[in-house]
């Protein structure tokens, strides 16, 4: 083992330790539909909430699965569907934010592997505190269903 | 009594029987024969009531053979645009028209039965094959189409669906697609029909079809 890769190791100790002991933001339900395999940008979705006294604005995104991940939204304007990238997005304090089929999504880009139903894909969050928050989302059959709606049902 | 009166109410009864059966037949002509009912007013879709023919298309689906108007004849047809590396609206709506496609009584099913057809308006990165495998994905039913981008306006400019390439440094070509989000129902006639706008509500778009197909019939 080198001294770099301890170092580098040191940092990831001690980065996950900030993390646990100081981020504040809690992700649910993160999910991936599963997409044909010749698709090249996947979608992620999932609820971002903040429990804290104070706004959190995320600042980009981040996937070992993936060569990028960006924040977007589908905005649907005169018939007319465009996404358009989010540099922050606030996330208000007390409060929370939805990525949800037709609006904000992770645009997960380029997979790295073809990803099929079942599979664990961990992405990073960062904050313009500096943090990263990591969790795990998982691959889901493709259906209108949003998968995180558990406390719906009609 | 004399026989004039008698003879005068025998003709005004004929008369009136006559007028009644004419009515009564108008009334069984028009419910029978011609359309049943009206459309109702709450529709999920705008309704063109003349239609609009289209013509002029030279595209291809995604087996590779020609894809004229003539496909279009003597089924009802869905329409919609996008593009294969669009993550979000469009295996929405895809997933939309599956839906709708399972909420289908057999009624509205039944043969002939209608077609859906994906429209990409990206050729350059959506390749035949790929445009297959990205609509089968979603049901094996779906059909994509496409052409070069003057074959692809042919059909837009007659249905008003835009599209438009915007610069997008993140991504390995360089640009993206903006796109109409619409889903446009071609008669079996060949013309434009109907038009569902977002957002697309998969319950109102099943009965709206069911409505649309009984009024303007096969």
């Amino acid at each position: 083992m080198s001294l770099r890769s301890v170092f580098v190791g040191l940092l990831m100790f001690i980065s996950t330790s900030l993390v646990a002991n100081d981020t504040v933001l809690q992700v649910n339900d993160a999910w991936i539909p599963e997409a044909p395999p010749v698709a090249k940008m996947h979608a992620g979705y999932l609820e971002v909430i903040n429990p804290s006294d104070r706004d959190i604005n995320i600042t980009g995104a981040s996937s070992d699965a993936y060569k990028a991940v960006e924040i977007h939204q589908t905005v649907t304007r005169d018939g007319m569907a465009k996404m358009v990238r989010q540099q922050a997005l606030a996330v208000p304090k007390k409060g929370q934010v939805r990525f949800e089929r037709g609006g904000l999504h992770l645009m997960l880009m380029h997979p790295k592997q073809p990803i099929k139903v079942g599979d664990n894909v961990v992405i990073q969050l960062q904050t313009d505190s500096g943090q990263s928050l990591a969790f795990t989302a998982t691959v889901k059959p493709a259906t209108l269903d949003d998968h995180s709606h558990h406390h719906h049902h009609h | 009594m004399s026989p004039e009166p008698n003879n005068q109410s025998r003709l005004t009864t004929i008369v009136v029987i006559a007028v009644i059966a004419l009515i009564l037949g108008i009334v069984v002509w028009q419910s029978v024969i011609t359309k049943p009912g009206k459309l109702p007013e709450q529709l999920a879709a705008t309704v063109l009531p003349q239609g609009k023919p289209i013509t002029g298309l030279s595209l291809k689906d995604h087996d590779g053979e020609l894809f004229t108007e003539q496909r279009f004849k003597g089924k009802w047809s869905f329409l919609f645009f996008g593009f294969t590396n669009c993550p979000d609206i469009c295996p929405t709506t895809m997933l939309v028209m599956k839906a709708v496609w399972a909420k289908l009584p057999d009624a509205a099913k039944r043969a002939p039965e209608p077609q859906l057809y994906f429209v990409s308006v990206d050729p350059q990165r959506d390749t035949l094959d790929k445009l297959k495998a990205y609509a089968t994905f979603y049901h094996p039913d779906f059909v994509g189409i496409t052409g070069n981008l003057n074959q692809i306006d042919v059909l837009t400019n007659q249905l008003g669906v835009l599209y438009g390439y915007e610069d997008d440094e993140t991504t390995d070509d360089g640009y993206t697609v903006n796109h109409s989000a619409q889903i446009v129902l071609i008669d079996p006639d060949g013309k434009m029909r109907a038009v569902f706008s977002t957002p697309h509500n998969v319950r109102e778009m099943a009965k709206t079809f069911v409505a649309i197909r009984n009024y303007f019939g096969e």
